[in-house]
């Protein structure tokens, strides 16, 4: 693969990434109180006021970060919070699946583009252990993508490549 | 002499391991620059996140609402029927004196919605008759907790027509969300029992409402599946006669009560 098709297919992956943000973001922008009710059904030994505001933040952190990817612009920052943040979405889904919490990640919804997906269908999308799996794949990519950006970044910055 | 050529054998891969990595070979100038846009990137979000909830007709409360989070218990002796002029955020509610009508209540409504349930819980509970104690509701027996029937069904209901049943005394709201959502706000009248309640806490619940009182189940709004989970389990397991889940759940509800009164101070 020569250097301008990674460098292609690396933005078009940036692209997925930020429109999968920006799903993530405006699905919890459009019931935040539903959102709440997802963090708390993790039951995490968190303060309520701290999860509140990761109710209220979250979701536009998501959606700054969506904008940023689909734009192409900040990307070693985009990509560096998206990582982190699906870091903490893996260990949250993941201690979630461990303990056998039958709870809805809270993560995407159909309904925001006017879909209505069947019960079941929704929450077999939502059951922590899809999205447990699902993080874990993002998150392998998001990394990829961000040390692949820092090592694109620096050589640039050093001359080694000329664009 | 070998520990000397060990030491400069890891310091060179040291080396290596530092030039290869990326993060170590970027300038300092560069990574300023990125934990200045992390921050900028968190105030805004942390902005935006607040005056958008604060904007919000449907944002989080973020009053503390700990000192005044009534129990299941407490919740019981509290049920304030809905009348027409309720509003969203309402831990007042809950401190209205007691309505008891509610247990005393009159026998199920006979609208046309009514029949499918009773129909439906036939062969859950063939020989319990829906009426036959009042007093009692059915115990959480166990009947066969692990072999629940296929499809457990009960009706689904709007707010629209879940208001007039409530403020008549004819069903009793019941919020299955987390307590915490609970205290932060609910239906006026809603009585709390969250969907991870201990079987004892659902028998206790609805040892105290007569099984020909409706209960009107719901969550947070559309995309919450907890309202008919419960609603399936209070039908197949613990074979109460009527049992409906508002499908719009409490978004709907404040939906339609905020464009029914638009300048309504709260009292």
């Amino acid at each position: 693969m020569t250097t301008h098709t990674a460098g292609r297919v690396q933005r078009l992956l940036g692209g997925l990434l930020g429109l999968l943000m920006l799903w993530a973001a405006v699905s919890k922008l459009a019931n935040p109180t539903e959102f709440l009710g997802s963090l708390y059904g993790y039951q995490l030994p968190l303060p309520r006021l701290v999860m509140q505001t990761v109710a209220v933040v979250l979701p536009w952190l998501e959606l700054l970060c969506g904008l940023l990817l689909v734009s192409g612009l900040w990307m070693e920052t985009a990509l560096a919070i998206v990582t982190t943040l699906l870091a903490v979405f893996v260990l949250a889904t993941g201690q979630a699946w461990l303990r056998g919490l039958d709870i809805s990640c809270g993560c995407f919804s159909l309904k925001v583009f006017g879909l209505d997906s069947s019960p079941g269908l929704d929450r077999f999308f939502e059951s922590v252990a899809f999205a447990f799996f699902r993080n874990l794949v993002l998150l392998t990519v998001t990394a990829l993508l961000f040390r692949k950006q820092l090592a694109t970044t620096s050589t640039v910055a050093q001359g080694k490549i000329t664009t | 002499m070998s520990k000397h050529r060990k030491k400069s054998a890891a310091a060179s891969s040291m080396k290596q391991v530092q030039s290869s990595s990326p993060l170590a070979s970027l300038p300092a100038s560069r990574t300023r620059r990125m934990l200045g846009q992390l921050v900028g990137l968190l105030a805004a979000s942390v902005v935006l996140g607040f005056a958008f909830n604060l904007s919000s007709p449907i944002g989080i409360p973020f009053k503390d609402a700990s000192s005044e989070s009534p129990s299941l218990t407490e919740v019981k002796t509290s049920p304030v029927p809905a009348s027409s002029t309720v509003l969203p955020p309402l831990p007042q509610a809950t401190k209205k004196p007691a309505v008891r009508q509610v247990v005393v209540s009159p026998p199920p409504p006979i609208s046309t919605v009514e029949k499918p349930i009773v129909r439906q819980v036939t062969p859950a509970s063939p020989v319990a008759p829906p009426v036959a104690a009042p007093a009692k509701a059915s115990p959480p027996v166990a009947v066969n907790p692990s072999t629940t029937p296929a499809v457990p069904n009960p009706a689904a209901i709007h707010w629209a027509d879940a208001k007039p049943l409530v403020a008549s005394g004819q069903a009793v709201l019941v919020d299955v969300r987390h307590k915490a959502m609970y205290d932060a706000g609910h239906i006026p009248g809603a009585l709390s029992l969250p969907e991870t309640s201990t079987p004892e806490e659902f028998t206790a619940f609805l040892n105290q409402h007569p099984t020909n009182l409706t209960l009107i189940v719901y969550c947070s709004s559309t995309s919450c599946s907890q309202s008919a989970r419960v609603a399936g389990r209070l039908v197949t397991q613990y074979q109460r006669p009527s049992v409906k889940y508002m499908t719009g759940g409490y978004m709907e509800y404040q939906q339609a009560e905020l464009a029914n009164k638009p300048a309504q101070p709260t009292p």
